[in-house]
C-alpha cells in the first residue's frame, strides 16, 4: 500500500510552487521529504493530506483523494502540522482525548479512552503532564502533546482498511536531541508495525539514520528520489541546498555529535 | 485512578447542578413580583392535584398569564444568547466573538427602529399586515437578512473564510449603523423613548404568543448547536487541523452560522437589545469545567437561562412599580463579575 501522487502541480496565485511532481511513499517505511527553505517540502505534505487545491492525482492506499470524505481520510492518516496553537484553555488530557474521539472507532467505554490517553503522552515521553495546561508548555512540549494526540486518531498502524499512516512536518524542529531521536524512534517503530510514515526534515543526520527513503525537492522539482544510501550523495545534495556539501567528512578538530552516537546506532570503535 | 486533567467528570457535576438551580430559579422567578401570590397552590391546581378553593381569579391570571410565560422565555432567550455567545467563540477561535459578530444585532437593530420609526407612514402597509408582531418580525427578518449577505461575502467557491467575515461584519455593522443613525436623525421624541427602550432590552410584554412564536426557532436551534460540540473541538485546533481529524468543517460553519442567527435574531426580536450573556456566561464556565464543547454548549444553556432569569427578577422589583430595562442589569452585574473572574484566573486566559 502507498501514498503516491502523479504529475502534481500545485499553484498559490500565480506561482507555481510544484512542477509535475511524481511522489511515493510505501508503508513500512519512513519516506523523507528533504530540501532547501521555500523547495516546496511542507506544500506537497499539505497536497499529500488534501488540504490544497491541486492538479494531478493523489493517491492514499489507492483511493483517489479527491473523492475521500473528510472522515474517511482521517480514518487512514493523522497529521501532525508544524505548530499548533489552541484558541481555548485546555488541558493536556484533554487535547490527546480529542484525537481519541477522531478515531473512526473511538471507544465506547471510559476506561479503555483513559489508557489511550495514557499511554500516547507515555510515548512521546510526556507521562505525568495529563492535568498540565497546553498553553503552560514549552514549544518542544506542545509539539510531543500533538504528536501524542494525532497518534491517539490512528493507534494501530494496521487495521481492517490497511496501513494507517502519520503525516509529520517537521516532526523534531522543536526538540532537544534526545527528544529528537525518541520521535524519530517512535516513528520508525510505527513503520514497523506496517503503517506508513511521511515526514518533513531539515535534519540530513537524523534522516540518514532513519530513513528508508528519502525525496529531494528543490524550487518544487525532485532533484532525486530513493534510498539514503543512494540519494545522499555530495552532488545530489549540494545541487539540492545550493551550497558545497560533503557526505562522511569529520571536522577538522574532531568535535562534533551526532545522534548517531547513542547506544544502537554507533558503528564500533 | 482517574485521568488526571479531565475535567469531564466535574462538568458531569456541574450540568446536574446547574439542571436543579435552573428550577429552583424558575420556581424563585415565579414566586417573586409586585403582587404576593401563592405560586406553588396555583401550579398545583393547574396540575390538577389541588381544588384550587381559596384561590383568587387574579392569583392565577398573575402566575398564569403573566409570570409563566415569561419565565418561560427569559428562560429560552437566556439560553439561546449564551448557547451562541459559546458556538461563535468556537467557530472564530476567539473568546471574545460574540453573535453580534454575524451581524444579527445590527440588522435586527435596524429592522427595528426603521417599524418604530416609518410604521406609520412608509411601513404602514407591513405594520398593519403583520399585526402587533410588526416589530419582532422585522427585527428577525433584518437579523437574518444581514447574516446572510455577510455570510454570502465572505463565502468563496463554498468556502467561508471567518477572518473576512469579522472584517465584513464591522463594516457591514456600520452601514446598518449609519442607517439606523439616520432613522433616529429623523425620529421623533416619542419614537426616540421607544427605540432607547427597545435597544435596552426587555422580558417585559411576554405573553404566551411570544412564547409560541420564538420556540420553534430557538429550541431547534439549540438542539442542532449541541450536534456542533466535536466539529468545535477539533476546530480549536485550526481548520485545517480540525479537517485531518475528519471534521466536515464547511457543514460545521454553515450550521453555526444559521442555528446562531436564527436563535439570537428571535431572541432580539422579542426582548431587544440584551447584551453581555453570550460572552460572561460561556466563559465563566470554560474556567470550571473546561473548554470541552460537548459539557460547554449544555452547560451554556442552562447558566445563560438561571442568569437572564435571575438578572430579569432584579430588573422588575429594584425600582416598583416601575422596571428596569434589563440589558442594563445584566451589563451591571456581568461586567464587574467578569473583570473579578478575568483577574483572579489571569494565568489561563490565552488570547
Amino acid at each position: 500500500m502507498t501514498v503516491e501522487a502523479e504529475n502534481l502541480t500545485v499553484r498559490y496565485g500565480q506561482h507555481t510552487i510544484l512542477h509535475d511532481i511524481a511522489f511515493e511513499a510505501r508503508a513500512g517505511c519512513i519516506s523523507v521529504i528533504a530540501g532547501p527553505n521555500g523547495s516546496g517540502k511542507t506544500t506537497l505534505l499539505k497536497a499529500l493530506c488534501g488540504d490544497l487545491p491541486h492538479s494531478g492525482t493523489i493517491r492514499l492506499n489507492g483511493h483517489d483523494i479527491a473523492k475521500l470524505k473528510p472522515h474517511q481520510m482521517a480514518a487512514r492518516r493523522g497529521v501532525l502540522a508544524q505548530e499548533t496553537t489552541l484558541s481555548f484553555p485546555f488541558t493536556v488530557a484533554e487535547v490527546v482525548r480529542i484525537g481519541v474521539s477522531a478515531k473512526s472507532d473511538p471507544p465506547v467505554s471510559r476506561t479503555w479512552s483513559d489508557r489511550l490517553v495514557t499511554q500516547a503522552l507515555a510515548a512521546v515521553d510526556l507521562a505525568g503532564f495529563a492535568g498540565r495546561f497546553y498553553q503552560e508548555l514549552s514549544g518542544g512540549e506542545r509539539q510531543r502533546v500533538q504528536l501524542a494526540r494525532v497518534l491517539c486518531q490512528i493507534w494501530e498502524p494496521v487495521d481492517d482498511g490497511g496501513p494507517c499512516w502519520l503525516f509529520l512536518d517537521e516532526p523534531v524542529s522543536s526538540l532537544d536531541i534526545r527528544h529528537q531521536i525518541g520521535v524519530m524512534e517512535l516513528a520508525a517503530d510505527y513503520a514497523r508495525r506496517g503503517g506508513g510514515v511521511i515526514a518533513v526534515m531539515h535534519d540530513l543526520n537524523l534522516t540518514a539514520m532513519f530513513a528508508d527513503q528519502v525525496t529531494l525537492l528543490s524550487s518544487g522539482k525532485v532533484v532525486t528520489s530513493g534510498a539514503p544510501e543512494t540519494v545522499m550523495s555530495d552532488a545530489a545534495l549540494s545541487e539540492t541546498f545550493g551550497c558545497r556539501l560533503r557526505v562522511g567528512v569529520q571536522p577538522s578538530n574532531g568535535l562534533f555529535v551526532l545522534p548517531h552516537s547513542i547506544m544502537d546506532h554507533a558503528a564500533p570503535t | 485512578m482517574p485521568l488526571q486533567g479531565d475535567r469531564s467528570v466535574r462538568a458531569r457535576f456541574a450540568l446536574a447542578g446547574l439542571t436543579v438551580l435552573l428550577v429552583l430559579t424558575m420556581g424563585f422567578a415565579l414566586q417573586v413580583g409586585a403582587s404576593d401570590v401563592p405560586t406553588l397552590r396555583v401550579l398545583m391546581t393547574w396540575a390538577g392535584l389541588d381544588d384550587g378553593q381559596g384561590l383568587k381569579p387574579v392569583d392565577m391570571i398573575v402566575i398564569m398569564s403573566i409570570r409563566l410565560p415569561r419565565v418561560i422565555m427569559g428562560a429560552m432567550i437566556g439560553a439561546a444568547l449564551a448557547v451562541s455567545g459559546a458556538v461563535m467563540q468556537g467557530l472564530f477561535r476567539n473568546p471574545l466573538a460574540d453573535p453580534g459578530i454575524v451581524g444579527v444585532s445590527a440588522g435586527a437593530s435596524l429592522g427595528a427602529v426603521a417599524i418604530i420609526v416609518l410604521g406609520g407612514t412608509v411601513l404602514a402597509p407591513y405594520s398593519q399586515f403583520a399585526g402587533v408582531n410588526a416589530l419582532p418580525f422585522a427585527a428577525f427578518l433584518g437579523g437574518l437578512a444581514s447574516t446572510y449577505i455577510l455570510y454570502s461575502i465572505a463565502t468563496r467557491q463554498r468556502r467561508t473564510s471567518v477572518a473576512t467575515m469579522l472584517l465584513a461584519g464591522i463594516a457591514l455593522g456600520a452601514f446598518a449603523l449609519a442607517l439606523t443613525g439616520l432613522l433616529i436623525f429623523v425620529a421623533d421624541d416619542l419614537q426616540l423613548r421607544q427605540i432607547s427602550f427597545w435597544s435596552l432590552g426587555s422580558l417585559a410584554g411576554a405573553t404566551w404568543e411570544k412564547v409560541v412564536s420564538i420556540m420553534p426557532i430557538i429550541l431547534p436551534a439549540l438542539f442542532v448547536s449541541a450536534y456542533l460540540a466535536r466539529g468545535l473541538n477539533a476546530l480549536a485546533f485550526g481548520e485545517a487541523a480540525a479537517v485531518h481529524m475528519g471534521v466536515s468543517v464547511q457543514f460545521v460553519k454553515n450550521v453555526a452560522i444559521f442555528a446562531i442567527a436564527a436563535a439570537t435574531g428571535a431572541s432580539v426580536a422579542v426582548s431587544g437589545g440584551i447584551g453581555f450573556v453570550g460572552i460572561i456566561v460561556p466563559h465563566a464556565l470554560r474556567l470550571l469545567i473546561g473548554p470541552d464543547h460537548r459539557y460547554l454548549l449544555p452547560a451554556a444553556g442552562l447558566l445563560g437561562a438561571i442568569f437572564l432569569l435571575l438578572a430579569d427578577c432584579i430588573s422588575r422589583t429594584i425600582v416598583p412599580p416601575a422596571e428596569l430595562p434589563i440589558g442594563i442589569v445584566t451589563a451591571a452585574i456581568g461586567a464587574p463579575f467578569f473583570l473579578w473572574i478575568l483577574l483572579r484566573r489571569r494565568g489561563i486566559i490565552d488570547l
